[in-house]
């Protein structure tokens, strides 16, 4: 849900490409019916995914200083932005955290409420360790709103307030804005990627997900968590299905009207469901890390994804992509790059208190 | 939330010759006295040390200088105001909240067929009121009978649950790992639900609706579980019931098995007519009154074909489709058309 590979691509590069980014957000009051999954672009841009609202927004956060990384940790993160809002830390949910590659200031999308009323708030706790609230009612931003590709041709004669699509994860790839979702309805699959910045629904391609076990049997397969990342240089994306396993596409086959199934190049074992995944590079090798709901943080090696062909029989647990399990990590609820060297955790102890901590990279 | 206030002056403190108050609907803080000018800073925070000042807004009229949250404030927290950079008052909303009768109760759960099959994709809870949302995988679970255990990790358990915008209807996913075969979780830990097995299905009265209070009641339903679907839907299979021109008598529509709830509501169209469609029992058939007397002329019942059965089957297409047998697959047209006819049979006269 993070800023993952950008770093490694397109920090040099997209400065040049990307000037008019900024200058295509208007300001006014972004109104967010909900703040989902982050991700940062380019020039301090956040985007933010608005499952309630069905839309996606830019927001310009005029946090482009660089500064450096190192180490960090905050503690009773829930405590303190619920005593921001004037509110119990009970009665707030942190849904997505972003890592500004720049500031290396992390940004935090925050229900205040747990009703359908709650109100969608984003946080930034800074490298220092302060705690505000992005001001949404006078901000530059964009928005576009999800093209529903169900509803297109469904009316819904009861409103169509039913169904929703929550969004599962967003990333920044090269120009474009990817969208993952999964239906409270059909079990559908679609990605979508639009062009940023924002030029209106007709702008956005959709595409099928599908998934065959083994070669044989073959789904619809919602993505759960991707990143994008260079296999033989060339992009890809690396997306966990809801149904476990972890998938490779190349960026290209991503057209209208495309079915495209992913390659299997690990099953992550029963059980278990991956959360965020972070890319990096240590002493000339690349390497994904994983959070995940009940194995821990896992880490995988990422050079040579391109060997792995598929898993086309069936497996025992554990297969494809060799993986180990970082000790000592418990309750990570999210993860995202925070510089070149560390990753940034949001961990959850036993009673309930939150922390944000930095990992080294291991 | 709702709330009756007591009296104007709900929590008030001298301080000095101030008085500051949390006071109105929506509450904002309030200080009046000597020490107020239009100059006059009132910060409010949530009355722990070091907590950071609420957003807000301050206005001054009539020697009254007034804090008005960006957030409501809420009961059952303790705020401190500081006017002026002086000593801080903590202030409370006192409030006699709504009788805190829990009155929330699952209406009613989707399928409402008590036999299922084993790899049934997913299930619905329609609740009375809005939900809070966060807890859902805590509060539902899934007993095996036979075995008198619960199930471990039956469900897709993702933070966003999947509600809709009133937050009344929860759509729940059986894990599609262990639904769909030939994967690691089916393979090792098998279904959720298994052929010939009874289970019952239980929600918590803990669960909080979006008032904060516990659920009236538990829920329960008893499951039966039959073979798994392994076809898409065909259909061909579907009984058309055409009624009769001149009358507003339904148009039905049986179906062999039952298929998804919420689907079938929105994916069922008759071109060009206004109506209201009903589900029939156990989701096994749909009704369709019109607006106005059905003409002698063929309509066009359309099918959208992102429609599913209770396993995930679509419209000639199984859910996990094998294709090394080569079944039923078919392109995606988005839709399919079935044409019907009301019969110029003159409708009986009612006695």
């Amino acid at each position: 849900m993070l800023q993952r590979s950008l770093l490694l691509l397109s920090l040099g590069a997209s400065l040049a490409f990307s000037a008019n980014l900024t200058s295509s957000l208007k300001t006014g009051k972004a109104d967010l019916k909900s703040a989902g999954p982050l991700a940062f672009g380019p020039e301090g841009i956040l985007f933010v995914g608005d499952p309630m609202g069905a839309q996606v927004f830019a927001l310009a956060t005029g946090d482009t200083k660089s500064a450096a990384g190192g180490e960090m940790t905050f503690a009773a993160l829930n405590d303190k932005i619920a005593a921001l809002l004037g509110t119990s830390a009970d009665q707030i949910l942190i849904n997505d955290l972003a890592v500004n590659p720049a500031s290396k200031n992390v940004y935090l999308s925050v229900s205040r409420g747990k009703g359908p009323e709650a109100a969608a708030v984003i946080v930034k706790v800074t490298r220092d360790g302060k705690l505000s609230e992005v001001d949404l009612g006078k901000i530059a931003f964009a928005s576009v709103v999800l093209p529903n590709v169900a509803a297109a041709d469904a009316k819904d004669r009861r409103g169509s307030l039913v169904r929703l699509e929550a969004i599962t994860d967003v990333e920044y790839v090269d120009g474009n804005v990817m969208v993952a979702g999964l239906s409270n309805e059909e079990f559908s699959s679609t990605l979508r990627s639009i062009p940023f910045p924002f030029a209106g629904k007709a702008a956005s391609t959709n595409v099928e997900m599908y998934h065959g076990a083994h070669g044989r049997f073959e789904t619809n397969s919602p993505v759960r968590t991707f990143t994008a990342y260079k296999i033989a240089n060339k992009q890809h994306i690396l997306a966990a299905y809801t149904c476990t396993p972890l998938v490779k596409f190349p960026v290209s086959d991503l057209k209208p009207g495309q079915k495209v199934m992913g390659t299997t190049i690990a099953e992550l074992g029963n059980r278990n469901r991956p959360l965020d995944m972070v890319v990096y590079q240590k002493a000339g090798a690349n390497y994904i890390l994983m959070n995940n709901s009940s194995r821990g943080v896992m880490k995988l090696p990422g050079d040579k994804l391109e060997t792995f062909e598929g898993i086309t029989k069936p497996v025992a647990d554990k297969q494809g992509v060799p993986y180990e399990t970082i000790a000592g990590l418990k309750g990570v609820e999210q993860l995202a790059r925070f510089d070149e060297t560390h990753a940034m955790m949001l961990v959850k102890a036993d009673n309930g208190s939150m922390e944000l901590k930095t990992l080294a990279l291991p | 939330m709702v709330y009756f206030f007591l009296g104007l002056a709900a929590a008030a403190s001298l301080h000095a010759a101030a008085s500051i108050v949390i006071e109105g609907d929506p509450p904002v803080v309030r200080a009046r006295g000597d020490r107020v000018t239009s100059t006059s800073t009132l910060r409010v925070s949530v009355d722990l040390v070091d907590a950071p000042a609420l957003a807000g807004a301050i206005a001054f009229s009539d020697g009254v200088v007034t804090f008005i949250p960006k957030y409501r404030l809420l009961p059952d927290i303790a705020y401190r105001a500081v006017l002026n950079g002086g000593s801080p008052v903590v202030l409370r909303i006192a409030v006699q909240r709504v009788a805190a009768e829990p009155t929330t109760v699952v209406e009613r759960m989707y399928p409402t067929a008590s036999s299922v099959p084993e790899n049934q994709l997913k299930f619905y809870l329609q609740f009375s009121a809005p939900m809070s949302r966060g807890e859902a995988f805590q509060r539902i679970h899934l007993i095996d009978l036979a075995a008198n255990s619960e199930v471990k990790l039956p469900f897709l358990e993702i933070d966003e649950e999947l509600w809709d915008r009133e937050q009344r209807r929860l759509t729940i996913l059986f894990d599609p790992g262990r639904v769909k075969r030939g994967l690691v979780p089916s393979n090792e830990v098998g279904p959720p639900l298994v052929a010939g097995g009874r289970y019952r299905l239980v929600v918590d009265a803990e669960w909080k609706d979006a008032e904060n209070r516990p659920l009236a009641a538990s829920f329960s339903r008893e499951l039966i579980v039959e073979q798994a679907w392994r076809s898409g839907i065909d259909v061909r299979e579907w009984k058309i019931g055409a009624p009769k021109a001149g009358t507003q008598d339904p148009l039905t529509v049986q179906f062999p098995r039952p298929l998804d709830s919420a689907l079938l509501q929105r994916c069922l169209i008759v071109e060009g007519v206004l109506g209201v469609s009903r589900l029939g029992k156990e989701e096994r058939a749909w009704n369709f009154v019109p607006d106005v007397p059905w003409q002698a002329k063929t309509y066009q019942l359309q099918v959208l074909e992102v429609l599913e059965d209770l396993a995930g089957n679509k419209i000639g297409r199984a859910f996990d489709v094998d294709v090394f047998e080569k079944i039923d697959r078919s392109v995606a047209t988005g839709r399919l058309k079935i044409p019907f006819t009301p019969s110029k049979e003159p409708a009986k006269p009612r006695p």
